[in-house]
């Protein structure tokens, strides 16, 4: 039996729970909505991105250091969300829960709510990874090296499957698409 | 195409909904506390696991009685500091030329690798305060060859699960060195196959990832048919992804480098 002092034990305990907090105060919302995107079910992205940050705070307490918790906890839950039989499962818990809640918003008013889910049809017809690729540039912001970075692909891929998903979603939402080559007249 | 950007931007940002973080570090910290007490459980110990850190579990795993006011009572315990302290004199009592993996945290504590003269990997476990062999691998090569060399061993997540695989690189064969990768990924420890190819593959590429806490890694490997030869045979790059579905490597894209026919 070792005894260590109590104090240094809070210290370090309360530091990663601080990161946690933060995390939880400041990314939780972003991160949930971005992972809800690709796995098309908020239920699931919110059970997987809880999954992921318990992990992340697991690893902290074990000394391991992580580069960026967001990135980090991005991919770890999209990689949760994956999974059929927990998807299923995470809904059913997630479905529970937000019926007790009753928090699930609505858009205010009827064309965003028909707006969004016109974007979101738009987002099924992606390809998983380009549509993972779109959630992180367009969602969360990240800069191609960051989504590079976060599904460890290569830069070229990246800049490849925003390229294609561009095109798709111009499409689909009626957009100008510059990435055409213009018509000859 | 900036324009379409800031467009996409705007609306995919209409998509958000607020989400509620009421109860969230709550729920967090309660999967956080079951994934280490599962650890604790599958290492077999009434009492067991207290990392630096711990100071919840701790107090829920001791009585009031037991703890001075100032010191909680941290039960000597299967630490990943304390497995790493003790790895290195357990690995010297192994046979020679044995080559020993670094200590990766998992789901039943920490575990190590161990490879040799023999074509196997052996893994281990510490529990109760030591390193016991749990089960053994067989590879297509050994992992020492006399005279030649020795493999190495590099820890990364290539699953994406968030724990670390253990990648047992640069096995020496006649024409090519190769590899495999020993995970957990799912609860059951096992070489990952890479689709049809079974578990062993000549790697490239996996090196630079192994030394960054990151979420999942592209497995890059190259093999050369050796048709009619080696040195004019063709030559495949391939770029593999877990798939969790199947639990191995797919492969997402392949590279094929033809001889020229003058070279035939």
């Amino acid at each position: 039996v070792h005894h260590v002092s109590k104090s240094v034990l809070i210290e370090e305990e309360a530091l990663d729970e601080d990161e946690i907090r933060r995390f939880v105060e400041s990314e939780y919302a972003r991160v949930v909505n971005a992972v809800a995107l690709v796995c098309d079910s908020r239920a699931a992205a919110e059970d997987a991105v809880e999954e992921a940050l318990a992990r992340a705070w697991l690893r902290l307490r074990r000394g391991q250091s992580i580069d960026s918790l967001v990135a980090w906890v991005t991919a770890v839950a999209m990689n949760e969300a994956r999974g059929g039989v927990r998807r299923r499962m995470a809904e059913a818990r997630a479905q529970r829960r937000l019926a007790e809640q009753a928090t699930l918003a609505a858009p205010d008013d009827a064309s965003a709510g028909a707006r969004a889910h016109e974007v979101r049809a738009a987002l099924r017809l992606l390809p998983r990874r380009q549509r993972e690729v779109t959630v992180l540039r367009y969602f969360l912001r990240f800069t191609i090296a960051e989504i590079a970075e976060s599904l460890d692909v290569d830069q070229g891929t990246v800049k490849t499957s925003l390229h294609r998903a561009r095109r798709t979603l111009a499409a689909a939402l009626g957009e100008p698409d510059a990435t055409k080559e213009p018509s000859c007249a | 195409v900036h324009d379409l950007d800031e467009r996409l931007e705007q609306l995919v940002d209409g998509f958000a909904v607020p989400v509620g973080t009421d109860g969230v570090l709550e729920r967090t910290r309660t999967k956080m506390l079951r994934r280490r007490r599962q650890r604790q459980i599958k290492v077999g110990g009434a009492l067991v696991a207290v990392v630096a850190g711990s100071t919840l579990a701790v107090a829920q795993l001791l009585p009031a009685a037991d703890r001075r006011p100032d010191e909680l009572q941290v039960v000597d315990a299967p630490t990943l500091s304390k497995a790493r302290e003790a790895w290195p004199g357990f690995a010297a009592t192994l046979p020679p030329d044995t080559v020993a993996s670094p200590v990766v945290e998992s789901a039943e504590g920490p575990v190590a690798v161990t490879g040799g003269r023999e074509p196997q990997l052996r893994r281990y476990r510490f529990h109760d305060n030591a390193w016991t062999e749990i089960e053994r691998f067989e590879t297509v090569l050994p992992f020492v060859v006399d005279r030649t060399g020795a493999g190495r061993f590099a820890v990364a997540d290539v699953t994406g699960d968030g724990e670390d695989e253990i990648l047992a690189l640069d096995f020496i064969g006649a024409d090519h060195v190769g590899g495999s990768i020993v995970s957990g990924d799912g609860g059951r420890w096992r070489l990952l196959p890479f689709a049809d190819n079974g578990t062993y593959v000549t790697f490239l590429g996996l090196e630079e990832r192994a030394t960054r806490s990151r979420v999942g890694s592209t497995v890059t490997n190259r093999t050369n048919d050796c048709t009619p030869d080696c040195a004019t045979g063709t030559t495949y790059q391939d770029h593999w992804r877990f798939d969790r579905r199947t639990g191995g490597f797919v492969s997402v894209q392949r590279e094929v480098w033809a001889p020229d026919a003058g070279d035939r």
